[in-house]
Formats: C-alpha cells, structure tokens, sequence
C-alpha cells in the first residue's frame, strides 16, 4: 500500500513529507519491516488510512513470543528474518526463566 | 526527562556502590551489580537457544539487537548480546538495569484495532532516562570529576571505568563536569593561581 501510494517518487522525498522518518527505514517498510507504533501511525496518517489504537491490547508478561519481539530498542525495523530468531529466543528464554524458577524461588 | 531525575540518577550511583561496599569512584561492573540486584543475566546459548537462531542472532543479525528485560512473574531477567565489546555489554546490560531500577513499565505491543501486526510502543521518556541511568552508573559526577581533573582523555576513562568511549565523552560533556572545570580554570587565571 505504501510502495503504492509513493508511486514513483523518491523515498527521501516521501520520507521527509511523512516526517520524522528516514528513507531507509521507510525502505525496509516498504519490504516488509515492522516499524514501531509512532512510525506507524505517522504512515497512517500520511496514507490517510484511520486507526482505532485507544482500545488495544498490550503485550505484558503474559503475551506470546512472537508479539514481543518488538521489545528489542536496538533497531526501530527488523529484518523477517531476525524477528523470527529474537522471537525464537523469547520463547526459549522463557523457557530457561521456568527452569530456573525465576520469579517463584527467593534464592534466584 | 522529569523534573530531578539527574540528581536522583547520581545519588542512584552512589547508594548502590555503598550497598556493594564499593568507594564513590570505583568501577562498577555490570555483572556485579546484576548479582547485587539480583537479575539473572543470560546470553543466547547459555539459555539453550539452538544452532540455527544462533546462526542469525549471532551472525547478520548480530548489529540489530543489544539486549531485552523480560519479566516472568513479575521478576525481572536479562538476555544480552554476547559479541559486541565488552564495553557495549557494560552499557548495554546498565542500560537494562537502569530500566528496572526506575520501575519502567514494560514497552507494550499492540495487537488488533485495525493493526496488521503487532506494533510495539516506544517510550521515548523512558528511554532517555534508561540512557541517563545506565550513563551515570557507570561514571557519577563525582568520579567523573576527580578523573577529568586528573586529566584522563575519554579513551582513559572509559578504560577505567569499563564503559564505552561515547559514553565517558557523553558523561564528561553532558554531567556538567566539563563547564565546572572550565569556570574552575578561568577563576584561577583571573586571580593569578596555579
């Protein structure tokens, strides 16, 4: 929808009309990146397309893995690919808290 | 950043080096403060993770991620990039510390209302203080200022004090250390002392 609505205008150029966005990160959107929620709903806007985020759930410690592969700060876009394996990782790092009783034995 | 935070950060630094029996000015391991406070700290294959997610965590993927808190009841535990420099670790795991230490709430991700995948909120504010935080673990004022009046470069002290360069020059720039000294110095050529 994105790559549609640029057409064929630049990624910079669109990027500065949306605002606060980098070519490039616009760029991995546009191939499938997942960007965090101010990105997106600066996107939105710029689509013109209507969101209802008031009333959505959040992820706490009870969300599954593969909603909180978003808790990684070091990018604001991720590569498919390296979302699966943080995702991955979550799932086994809960795995691992379990075994070890983290957060039900006092000693840990 | 709300309003006294820098000044509750610095007094952060001191009372958990007190508590560890540590001086004002020592170096402030990451590990050691994760055992003190008691988060468990973990890398990739030491929590079991396999050969293929390793292969991209590790590997291409390696740039895009430092280090993620969760939580399992309620209990904190920390899983972190083993392959950048030691010093990023250090900045990476205080940075996590940081976080918990002030109590943030967990980054939520939103999920559904017109979404077509999971969105993650980020919080600018908590980030900013989770930097400060983990910045001034690492080098409080105090220490900064009697290592910067000793003369040590930003290569020193982040030798010294186990941190990376950017962040000894961000703590020596920011912390109010540098216009101190430089006040400092201009009194003493205006008054003709050594």
């Amino acid at each position: 929808m994105l790559r549609a609505r640029r057409g064929t205008r630049g990624l910079r150029s669109v990027a500065q009309e949306i605002g606060e966005i980098s070519a490039s990160t616009l760029s991995r959107i546009e191939q499938g990146g997942v960007p965090d929620l101010e990105t997106y709903l600066r996107i939105t806007k710029w689509l013109g397309i209507q969101t209802e985020h008031q009333g959505l759930s959040g992820a706490g410690e009870t969300a599954t893995p593969e909603l909180i592969e978003a808790h990684f700060r070091a990018e604001k876009v991720l590569p498919p690919d390296t979302i699966q394996a943080l995702s991955d990782m979550i799932r086994q790092a809960y795995k691992w808290a379990e075994n070890r009783g983290i957060g039900t034995n006092p000693s840990k | 950043m709300k309003h006294g935070f820098k000044t509750w950060a610095e007094k952060e630094a001191l009372r958990l080096r007190s508590e560890m029996q540590l001086s004002e000015d020592a170096t402030l391991p990451a590990r050691g403060l994760a055992q003190h406070l008691k988060i468990e700290i973990a890398t990739p294959p030491e929590i079991g993770v396999d050969e293929k997610t390793l292969g991209v965590l590790l590997g291409p993927g390696t740039s895009r991620w430092s280090a993620v808190t969760l939580y399992l009841h309620k209990t904190p535990f920390v899983v972190f990039n083993p392959t950048h420099s030691e010093q990023r670790q250090e900045s990476d795991l205080m940075h996590e510390f940081a976080h918990i230490l002030c109590k943030h709430s967990p980054t939520k991700v939103l999920v559904g209302g017109g979404f077509p995948f999971p969105i993650r909120e980020y919080n600018k504010d908590q980030e900013e203080e989770a930097d400060w935080l983990g910045a001034t673990l690492k080098l409080p004022r105090n220490a900064l200022l009697s290592a910067v009046k000793k003369g040590l470069t930003d290569e020193e002290l982040a030798e010294q004090f186990k941190c990376s360069v950017p962040l000894a020059r961000m703590r020596r720039n920011r912390s109010g250390v540098k216009m101190q000294l430089q006040r400092l110095q201009a009194l003493k050529a205006n008054r003709g002392w050594n």
